[in-house]
């Protein structure tokens, strides 16, 4: 009731209409630059070469796509964005777009970049375009978000699909190495979320957002985070196996899965205080560093030339 | 200026930049399409007649035709 009064008010606040820099904002652009980021290293880790022309047209279609998702999420959980202090400066709760035109700016965006990845590129890449956002749409924001505090471990399924989109855009397929580069970011997310989540817990819990550690406890959350780190670097070393990744790649996976465990452990132990809220956010902030060098480093391997194969691995 | 006004004048910019923004996201989809169809038809974009000019018959050939060998045996 609460929630609904306060979106209410909000819609009343919507005098002058929002500037073109709040449109982009609902667009969540940051999280868009890593969905680009990790679909163009799909989409140029793929066997078949594309012509750089489709390329271009792919990134921006999944670029729209993911920033459609944005703003329909953005649309869905206004009334509680404008209680939490990471959210509260939001186009929405911020009174500069109304919750109907974020509605309408998102599907209309979503349509559109869907329709076109499958007209101008293929439909197999379309479907999966479609499938990403109806699945952080329907399933993260809509039924898991505010449900359960598995609710990033499922719907981190969402901001994984990114690659497998971008190979399924040179290929026209989905194949086991873009499932690796998947499964990658699919187990990154619950630590890298959970990191966040212990130094914003009060926020969630104000809003009613069954996150891990508003569930079952920052200790239990980091516990998880330790499990889910050495689960994943691993995986993380999976695409030397599969000859996706060369010399290069499997040193920086190594050294970076060291880095990211040490971190892991960090947050494990230290768990008192302002000195546990820093290593939690030491390690939020590495493991962004982390997924991108990952990337980066096949990037560079397929893209430049700097793969070395590894003898009797490849 | 009252603040109406200021108000009024403020909501007519967005509003044109609004309509920038979507007269440009548009030229650029127009422009997206041509290329990508100039792309996806690759040489055969050359390849096809000019417009008005006179198209010849087709030719089909079924068969090799027979060698003069062949046809003095007939």
């Amino acid at each position: 009731m609460e929630s609904n009064a306060q979106l209410e008010s909000v819609r009343t606040t919507v005098t002058t209409g929002g500037s073109v820099g709040d449109y982009v904002a609902l667009l969540k652009p940051r999280v868009m630059s890593l969905v680009v980021f990790t679909a163009l290293v799909g989409l140029v880790a793929a066997p078949e070469p594309m012509h750089p022309v489709l390329g271009v047209i792919s990134l921006i279609c999944i670029a729209v796509g993911a920033g459609a998702s944005g703003a329909l999420n953005m649309w869905y959980d206004a009334d509680i964005d404008a209680r939490m202090a990471r959210t509260a400066g939001r186009p929405i709760p911020r009174g500069r777009i109304a919750p109907d035109e974020a509605l309408t700016f998102g599907v209309v965006l979503a349509i559109g970049s869907v329709g076109t990845l499958g007209l101008l590129v293929n439909w197999v890449a379309g479907a999966l375009l479609a499938l990403t956002i109806a699945f952080y749409v329907f399933v993260y924001t809509m039924w898991l978000k505010r449900r359960t505090p598995q609710n990033i471990v499922i719907g981190g399924a969402a901001g994984a699909f990114p690659p497998v989109v971008g190979w399924a855009a040179a290929t026209g397929s989905v194949s086991v190495e873009s499932l690796v580069l998947f499964l990658i970011i699919f187990m990154w997310t619950p630590p890298h979320f959970w990191a966040l989540a212990l130094y914003r817990c009060r926020d969630y819990e104000r809003v009613g957002v069954p996150m891990l550690p508003v569930v079952a406890g920052p200790d239990e959350t980091r516990r998880q985070i330790l499990i889910y780190s050495l689960i994943l670097v691993p995986i993380g070393l999976l695409p030397v196996l599969l000859g996706l990744g060369g010399l290069l790649y499997a040193v920086t996976a190594a050294g970076l899965g060291l880095v990211f465990l040490w971190h892991a452990f960090t947050v494990w132990r230290v768990r008192e205080g302002a000195a546990g809220d820093l290593a939690a956010r030491r390690m939020f902030a590495f493991s962004i560093l982390y997924l991108f060098l990952l990337f980066a480093v096949l990037l560079l391997e397929k893209g430049a030339g700097w793969k070395f194969p590894l003898a009797g691995l490849t | 200026m009252t603040p109406d006004e200021a108000q009024e004048l403020e909501r007519a910019r967005r509003q044109r930049m609004r309509s920038i923004a979507i007269a440009l996201a548009l030229v650029a989809l127009v422009v997206l399409f041509y290329v990508a169809t100039i792309v996806r038809l690759g040489g055969n974009v050359a390849r096809r007649p000019a417009v008005g000019a006179v198209s010849q018959p087709t030719v089909v050939v079924s068969s090799p035709a027979p060698s003069e060998k062949e046809v003095q045996q007939c």
